[in-house]
């Protein structure tokens, strides 16, 4: 038994830091404070879950639940074009507002707030993945690829380029760069990883509803990225394992479990606020948060 | 048969701007030949940034074209006119702040380094770019630790290195708003003989400043702007006889 609750911790630490570490690509080394990156990992989510129960071979699915958050990525792009800063980050809110209330209310595709039961596990090459040893194996195994792949990113120089835009747009398009490119090229790296990460969320718990677009679980990414460190990669992996380690504990006091839910996000939201205001740098990053 | 290169790097034709009904430009018109130390001169507000951010691209004129090499620019954005040539330093030292000097350089040399695949793909030449920033430093006579954050840079370094910036980016032309405002005495003598060695090397720099006294020292041309308007070109040799600078600029 204890097995299984490690190999499921195992799991959604894979999951939250595939989908942290996207986010740290565009927030952290591009100053994109995305709300919406959540939305991506929605739509990954939801793709994955209609296709599949429509019996989409599963790893086409994979590729499908990344390319979808990235049409939605690509719109959002066309909006930073006019929108800058804080007005970015307003426009992402009300994107994910939007998302969440589409998939709501499209009751005959998403199964509307009931959302979408016995989403099949997948079979590839005959090995079944209702086996949690394997799932935990190819969640691991992707989420390593994901992070070795922004990894080369961060340490490349487009990846220079892209904290110099974070640093001072208007200075780095001075020097020559196409800054809309890179914005757009970064926030598609991060749509399609977070919406493999939906994907791999949705296969393995074989239910989602519209909860996966909840806004609150930004505030899950957000204190990840903040704990671990602006454009940390090793920050955001020891901070996945913090942020989700923590409210393990709350499992083995005497509380209620309809308590422990929010209790959870007013944990990660004082982690959050402490970090912030005693270290903006967090555990490993360079840049303090402003 | 082969065009000959005009003598003109830079044409400024009839370019008016205003901002909430204010004319901030009026009919500017102005030539920036090559392989010269072009200034303009004019008191605060008279136009000069204006007219940099008009040909930098940042700022789009009403109405008037402007000219680079014979190629209208006046529609292109400022990341293409930067990549034709024109390299810029601004007013208020301008850097990346979190980024090591050294990083800040590297991001000068080429825009290479926006090209996605590539870069994940291959290994950047960092030793060639190396190369490239260690001999502009000499040629400017500047030791620093490369390791620093701008910030930790005295003023007077932090502006050196940003005209080593903007000569290791492949340029035409450098534009330079007030490059020596704000420095010492010791200084501002360093920075006439970098901007005497500039011009021995045969560097386009186009460059706005209020000290008469440097500019008389280093510039080919010299023009005079006032609200808006371009009223004198002149040398610095005839520039002390002409009683309308005098009057405009000095206000005697």
């Amino acid at each position: 038994m204890i097995e299984v609750y490690i190999l499921n911790l195992v799991i959604f630490i894979s999951i939250y830091m595939l989908t942290s570490v996207s986010f740290n690509l565009s927030f952290g080394q591009t100053g994109l404070l995305n709300l919406a990156h959540i939305s991506f990992f929605g739509l990954g989510a939801y793709t994955s879950a209609i296709l599949s129960l429509r019996g989409t071979p599963f790893f086409l699915a994979l590729l499908l639940s990344g390319l979808m958050p990235m049409i939605f990525a690509f719109i959002l792009s066309l909006v930073n074009r006019k929108l800058k800063g804080d007005y970015f980050t307003l426009a992402t809110l009300a994107f994910a507002i939007l998302s969440y209330n589409i998939v709501l209310n499209s009751v005959e595709l998403t199964g509307g707030p009931h959302g979408l039961r016995n989403i099949p596990k997948p079979i590839i090459f005959g090995l079944d993945f209702n086996n949690i040893f394997l799932y935990a194996i190819f969640t691991v195994f992707l989420t390593l690829m994901g992070v070795f792949f922004i990894h080369r990113i961060a340490k490349s120089s487009f990846g220079r380029v892209c904290l110099a835009i974070r640093d001072n747009n208007d200075l780095a398009e001075s020097l020559g760069k196409n800054t809309f490119k890179i914005k757009v090229i970064v926030l598609l790296v991060a749509s399609f990883l977070t919406g493999v990460a939906g994907c791999l969320y949705a296969s393995y718990v074989t239910f989602i509803d519209p909860t996966v677009f909840d806004a609150m679980e930004m505030i899950t990414i957000l204190a990840i990225v903040v704990l671990g460190g602006l454009a940390s990669i090793k920050g955001t992996i020891v901070g996945t394992f913090i942020i989700l380690m923590v409210p393990e504990i709350l499992r083995f006091l005497d509380i209620s479990t309809a308590i422990i839910g929010p209790l959870r996000v007013l944990l990660y939201s004082l982690i959050l606020l402490v970090i912030i205001y005693y270290k903006p740098r967090g555990l490993y990053g360079k840049i303090a948060i402003e | 048969m082969v065009k000959s290169q005009s003598n003109d790097i830079i044409s400024i034709e009839n370019v008016s701007k205003s901002f909430g009904g204010h004319l901030v430009l009026d009919n500017c018109s102005l030539k920036v030949r090559r392989n010269n130390i072009t200034a303009i001169v004019g008191p605060n507000g008279s136009g000069k940034t204006t007219l940099f951010n008009v040909i930098c691209g940042s700022i789009k004129p009403d109405s008037g074209d402007i000219y680079l090499d014979e190629k209208n620019i006046k529609t292109l954005s400022v990341n293409r006119i930067s990549n034709m040539g024109v390299s810029r330093i601004f007013q208020q030292s301008s850097f990346f702040p979190n980024l090591s000097i050294a990083q800040n350089l590297l991001l000068a040399i080429d825009d290479e380094d926006t090209k996605f695949v590539k870069n994940i793909i291959c290994a950047e030449p960092l030793k060639d770019k190396e190369k490239i920033i260690t001999d502009t430093l000499r040629l400017l006579g500047i030791k620093v630790n490369l390791e620093h954050l701008p910030h930790e840079l005295s003023f007077g370094q932090q502006r050196i290195i940003e005209i080593a910036r903007s000569l290791i980016k492949p340029h035409k032309i450098i534009i330079m708003d007030e490059p020596v405002s704000g420095l010492s005495p010791a200084m501002k003598k360093n920075m006439k003989n970098l901007f005497l060695q500039l011009k021995k090397n045969k560097e386009t720099l186009f460059l706005a400043e209020h000290d008469i006294n440097f500019v008389n020292k280093i510039a080919d041309r010299i023009v005079l702007i006032d609200k808006g308007r371009i009223i004198l070109d002149t040398t610095p040799k005839k520039i002390k006889n002409k009683s309308l600078f005098a009057k405009i600029y000095l206000g005697e």
